[in-house]
């Protein structure tokens, strides 16, 4: 008995782990500081760099893997605006302007989104958005991707 | 005597009071993965013809759409969008439609009808839109009017009247919608200056979600 | 060496910009380089250097500094501090929905019109918003303005104060401007009213020479009108009048006499934007004149002047550039992306073609040399082409040639040997980082 419990735990604990847009999502909009894990997790599948049904420690792991210069992988919130424009450039292979072909990172990420539209206000780097800001402006980088094709 | 009485009361009541009827928004058709939860209860899929109730949020993942008929209106949900519906009443020549756009973009169209009120609000965390028999985008911020009249507002309460053709935004809670010249001026200039100028009112976000919106009613001619 | 360490500069700052993570900071590099082609040819390049950093302080605080270094061939160290500012903004909760703001220190200034004030000012401005209406008091000064950046030229010592080098600060001004705009009120046109007053600070001990000037002091009263007439049409309109007090020469005896003087424009904005973007602009500003002045600043000669003498109105980027008073400027521009079709970078380009008819409403002097002779109203015609291209976010660059052609024939406005055909063409680029 134990052991056939142990077998459906191995299969089952995966899919209980693994994540869902929609769940992600819900969860980022209760977020007054958003979590990193959850906004990587929804740039690497809207970018389709991740399956859907990976977890958000999954997407961490490829930020890792991914190897950006100052590029912070570690989870939890806040979430900042520098951190979060870096990752969509980098995940959309988004060009930016001359200063971050020169120095990319944050600062000049947060320049290139606010240039493009995506975000609006303040472009200090640490800026900390909230579950729905990371959201909407997915939403605005996807709408962009849309209109391209 | 007290039978006849009662019966008498009811009868007067069917005949005189206004019948208020609730109504609920209908899946007309969908595309990809989207999904509603009847206020804190768990995530169901939806299916074409699949009814939601009041109080109920419906959110749509990456390439994936609905669209709902809510009886007076319709509104298309784009992708990564979560809404929930507030507000669906019917009362013989009114119509109370208030929605809640928690993120994301809708289109809508919002029917009209000779002698037909329609109070229709689209709240999002930053602005309001109220419309009357019209057609238009909304993302939260940004309202994009397709056909009729919209009435965008912050949360102050400032306002701007949206006609067809037309845009507004309003990128913090608090700041004024800007005039529909703004918003078609920004995709017509091109500025060779690179200078970075602050905004001139801050993102009081946080404040700003203690208020209230405003809401508009319309008599329809 | 010199050249080295000045372009250390904005590398250090950026450096410790992205040390200190709670501040933002960045900078921009501008270049101008221009021809001018009148009787002989003059080149001009203005080098500058703008450095800023801001920070928040909670949800409801701001501050910036923002300083700059400007060089040009004839100023080779020009250092000006152009904004130091710290604001708050407080929403009152519950439902009273209520903003209430203010902004200290260096900043800009301008009102609703851009053709009375236009200018950076040293002072304190309180806003309040409600569903209505937006609104805010100003009060301040010039007096801490340096002299060279700023453009608040109204007397004679002004004007002379402008071409003294050894001159520091700027003309001194006591500045106070409420202004009411009531957002969409009707029809979605907005109204604003407002009410602005100079008071000239200069000291007596400078004014002892009443052939070289006194004191101005005016009051302005404005309203405005403007908004949407159909989806792509927009119009604009504002009036002024203004009264005050200046210096005048009357039968050889300097008094003060009373200005009873106003403005007013009105314009149209077409953006059939399915064409390319274009947007087709009309306009056309007024500001009354006085035949009896024989100079144009305080050269009133027979009391009650009733020229123009705005505090700063807004720049014009023209080849001729008059200061506003006894002029009326008819406008006409056409501007679109012809490359918008390629898509991406092809929205990135601008073209805009513009004519301007410069008049005078009075047989008085506008503030260039002119033929005191002439009883001609027609002063002259300019047609500008600019090209603008912003390649990058970070990188701006435009094209900008024009003509004027002036009314120099016999009887003109002007004398062939005041002004003949003037051609510029200007280059800029400007950087940021």
């Amino acid at each position: 008995m134990k052991k056939y419990m142990l077998i459906l735990l191995f299969i089952f604990v995966p899919f209980l782990l693994s994540a869902d847009p929609i769940t992600v999502m819900e969860s980022l909009l209760t977020e007054r500081e958003a979590d990193f894990g959850k906004a990587a997790y929804l740039v690497f599948t809207a970018a389709k760099l991740i399956p859907e049904d990976a977890t958000t420690e999954a997407a961490l792991e490829m930020l890792r893997e991914k190897g950006w210069k100052r590029m912070r992988t570690e989870p939890g919130p806040p979430t900042m605006l520098g951190d979060f424009s870096y990752m969509i450039m980098k995940s959309f292979n988004l060009s930016g302007g001359i200063m971050f072909s020169i120095i990319p990172g944050p600062r000049y990420s947060a320049r290139e989104m606010k240039f493009r539209g995506f975000t609006s206000g303040d472009t200090a780097v640490t800026r900390i958005l909230s579950g729905e800001d990371v959201v909407r402006i997915i939403g605005r980088v996807l709408e962009f991707q849309e209109a391209l094709q | 005597m007290v039978k006849r009485l009662i019966i008498s009361i009811f009868i007067f009541a069917a005949v005189c009071l206004p019948a208020v009827t609730q109504d609920t928004a209908r899946v007309k058709e969908f595309s990809g993965k989207v999904q509603f939860k009847e206020g804190s209860g768990g995530w169901q899929s939806i299916e074409k013809g699949t009814t939601i109730s009041l109080g109920s949020t419906i959110a749509t993942s990456f390439n994936s759409t609905a669209l709902l008929d809510l009886g007076s209106s319709e509104l298309f949900i784009k992708a990564l969008t979560s809404m929930t519906i507030e507000n669906l009443m019917r009362e013989e020549n009114k119509v109370t439609t208030s929605l809640k756009l928690n993120v994301g973009r809708v289109s809508a169209k919002v029917k009209t009808g000779e002698g037909l009120t329609h109070d229709f609000k689209l709240q999002s965390s930053y602005t309001t839109a109220a419309v009357r028999g019209t057609e238009f985008d909304f993302d939260g911020v940004r309202i994009i009017t397709k056909d009729g009249v919209v009435t965008f507002y912050n949360k102050i309460g400032q306002k701007r009247t949206v006609l067809q053709g037309q845009q507004s935004t309003a990128v913090t809670a608090t700041e004024t919608p800007v005039s529909t010249e703004v918003a078609t001026e920004q995709t017509t200039v091109v500025e060779p200056d690179t200078t970075e100028e602050p905004a001139e009112t801050p993102d009081l976000a946080t404040v700003a979600e203690t208020i209230e919106a405003p809401s508009v009613t319309i008599a329809i001619q | 060496m010199k050249a080295n360490r000045l372009f250390l500069i904005p590398f250090l700052f950026l450096c410790a910009v992205m040390a200190l993570p709670a501040l933002d900071g960045g900078g921009t590099i501008d270049n101008l380089s221009a021809l001018d082609i009148e009787t002989q040819t003059g080149f001009r390049q203005i080098d500058r250097l703008t450095l800023w950093a801001d920070t928040s302080i909670g949800e409801s605080f701001y501050t910036r500094v923002q300083g700059s270094y400007t060089f040009s061939l004839n100023k080779p160290y020009l250092f000006d501090l152009e904004r130091l500012l710290f604001r708050g903004s407080f929403l009152l909760g519950g439902n009273s929905r209520l903003l209430l703001g203010f902004t200290a220190g260096r900043f800009f200034v301008e009102d609703f019109s851009g053709q009375v004030l236009s200018h950076t000012l040293d002072g304190i401005r309180v806003n309040l918003d409600i569903p209505l209406f937006k609104s805010s008091l100003f009060f301040g000064s010039s007096a801490l303005l340096f002299n060279d950046p700023s453009r608040i030229v109204m007397t004679r010592h002004d004007a002379a104060d402008k071409s003294d080098s050894a001159r520091i600060l700027a003309s001194p001004r006591l500045i106070g401007m409420v202004n009411l705009r009531f957002i969409d009120l009707f029809l979605q046109q907005d109204l604003s009213v407002s009410y602005l007053m100079q008071i000239d600070l200069r000291a007596d001990s400078e004014l002892t020479d009443q052939t070289a000037g006194g004191k101005l002091n005016s009051h302005y009263f404005g309203v405005g009108l403007g908004g949407a007439l159909i989806p792509d049409l927009f119009w604009d309109s504002f009036g002024y009048f203004s009264i005050g007090s200046t210096l005048a020469n009357i039968g050889g005896s300097y008094a003060y006499s009373t200005i009873l003087s106003w403005t007013a424009g009105a314009g149209i904005r077409w953006y059939p934007e399915k064409k390319l973007y274009s947007r087709l602009l009309f306009r056309g500003i007024f500001t009354s004149g006085d035949a009896d002045n024989a100079t144009f600043l305080e050269g009133n000669t027979f009391g009650n002047s009733t020229l123009f003498v705005p505090i700063a109105a807004r720049e014009m980027d023209t080849v001729f550039s008059p200061q506003s008073g006894n002029l009326i400027i008819a406008e006409l521009h056409y501007a679109l992306k012809p490359l918008a079709p390629l898509g991406g970078i092809g929205g990135q380009f601008q073209t805009e073609l513009m004519g301007y008819l410069f008049l005078r409403p009075t047989q008085g002097g506008i503030s260039e040399s002119y033929n005191t002779a002439s009883q001609s109203y027609y002063v002259g015609t300019e047609i500008d082409l600019a090209l603008r291209f912003r390649p990058a976010s970070d990188l701006g660059l435009s094209l900008t040639g024009g003509v004027f052609i002036p009314n120099n024939s016999s009887g003109g406005v002007f004398l062939s040997t005041q002004k003949s055909l003037t051609t510029s063409i200007k280059l800029s680029a400007s950087f940021s980082f």
